[in-house]
């Protein structure tokens, strides 16, 4: 009987990845098409992540013979290990979101991991400057301390029922959405922080990832793009949108054309601009902490 | 065998047995989903490795420039 509850359990884990992988994947797809009509093309169409993500998975691998086995391969498989779990301790838990900020530095190991197993320098580069990125995370830090002092709490779930009292946490902490909406811009693809996949460096860490390693990345990065969405309504409107996947649906499509049309009509920061920028968003994120910690 | 496919059968038999420990060992809700979390990769990557074309080229696992 146990282990028939098991199985349920574990299609439903299941089930919640497949729905987080195809809107994630479509949300994607459609950031690339708000790009490119942006910029006069037609672009892709939507469902592009969603038919390359396939594409690569049936296409022959070979491990480069720099490459450092067996990190070059579990980097990838980790990649997806962390956001299935950041979906569920977030979205289907709504767990702590201490977790979730454990779960997201374990990303950039992945990162690390994937420029510096693969043993090219374009894959090194791009592990370095995700070094540098990390910190975009230093406002997520100062954000989660900032929640703190207003709920008292750091579950998701508390944090969520916070609002159904008080109204959303948008309108109270403005500055700390703010640094949060510039963690979500930093994660999209085509992002004027994007450092880490410039193209002048190939395609960073994943140069040497390709074919059905490259799809697992690309599963998982939709399945990041989803839990990072989710979160940012979660954490700032509420349950006004969270408590309807519908109207959740719709709150992810308009946060994805606001962060495509930011990306589509800003150019690419060099390292040292992209990192002063988000060592300044932090700076003032961890002032307007302790400012509400004193008052 | 290429090491490419060995890596995908030792993944597919790491995630079959994970999953064959986590519906008879494991009770709580949160565990098994994070059990899913943990073995579904394996799965999917050695499913893929199985679904890999078979290569034309003469040595089966190597490409003309194999890197640095």
């Amino acid at each position: 009987m146990d282990a028939i509850l098991s199985i349920k359990y574990i299609i439903g884990a299941l089930s919640y990845t497949l729905y987080a992988f195809i809107i994630g994947g479509l949300l994607l797809g459609f950031h690339r098409k708000i790009v490119a009509r942006v910029q006069s093309r037609p672009g892709p169409p939507i469902i592009q992540y969603l038919i390359h993500t396939f594409k690569f998975y049936i296409k022959e691998i070979t491990f480069p013979i720099t490459a450092g086995n067996p990190l070059y391969l579990f980097v990838a498989l980790m990649d997806i290990m962390v956001w299935m779990s950041a979906l569920f301790v977030g979205v289907v838990f709504e767990s702590s979101l201490l977790i979730l900020i454990g779960l997201y530095v374990l990303q950039k190991i992945v990162e690390h991991g994937c420029g510096l197993s693969s043993g090219s320098p374009y894959g090194k580069l791009g592990g370095v400057r995700s070094v540098f990125s990390a910190a975009a995370e230093v406002p997520l830090f100062a954000v989660v301390g900032i929640i703190y002092v207003i709920t008292h709490s750091l579950m998701i779930g508390d944090i969520i029922n916070y609002q159904a009292i008080n109204g959303p946490i948008l309108f109270k902490l403005p500055f700390a959405a703010f640094a949060f909406f510039i963690l979500l811009v930093s994660k999209a693809p085509k992002s004027p922080f994007g450092i880490v996949k410039d193209k002048c460096i190939v395609s960073g860490y994943l140069t040497e990832h390709f074919g059905t390693l490259e799809s697992i990345v690309l599963i998982s990065e939709a399945v990041a793009w989803f839990v990072l969405l989710w979160l940012f309504i979660a954490l700032f409107i509420g349950p006004v949108l969270i408590s309807s996947p519908i109207l959740t649906l719709i709150g992810m499509v308009v946060l994805t054309f606001i962060i495509s049309m930011i990306c589509a009509i800003t150019p690419l920061l060099t390292p040292n601009h992209s990192v002063m920028l988000q060592i300044l968003i932090a700076s003032l994120t961890v002032i307007d902490l302790l400012y509400r910690v004193i008052h | 065998m290429t090491p490419e496919k060995k890596s995908g059968i030792i993944s597919l038999i790491i995630g079959l047995l994970g999953f064959v420990w986590i519906i008879l060992y494991l009770k709580s809700a949160f565990l098994i989903y994070m059990g899913t979390a943990l073995f579904t990769p394996f799965i999917v990557y050695g499913f893929g490795i199985l679904l890999n074309p078979n290569t034309r080229r003469k040595d089966e696992g190597q490409i003309p420039f194999r890197g640095w």
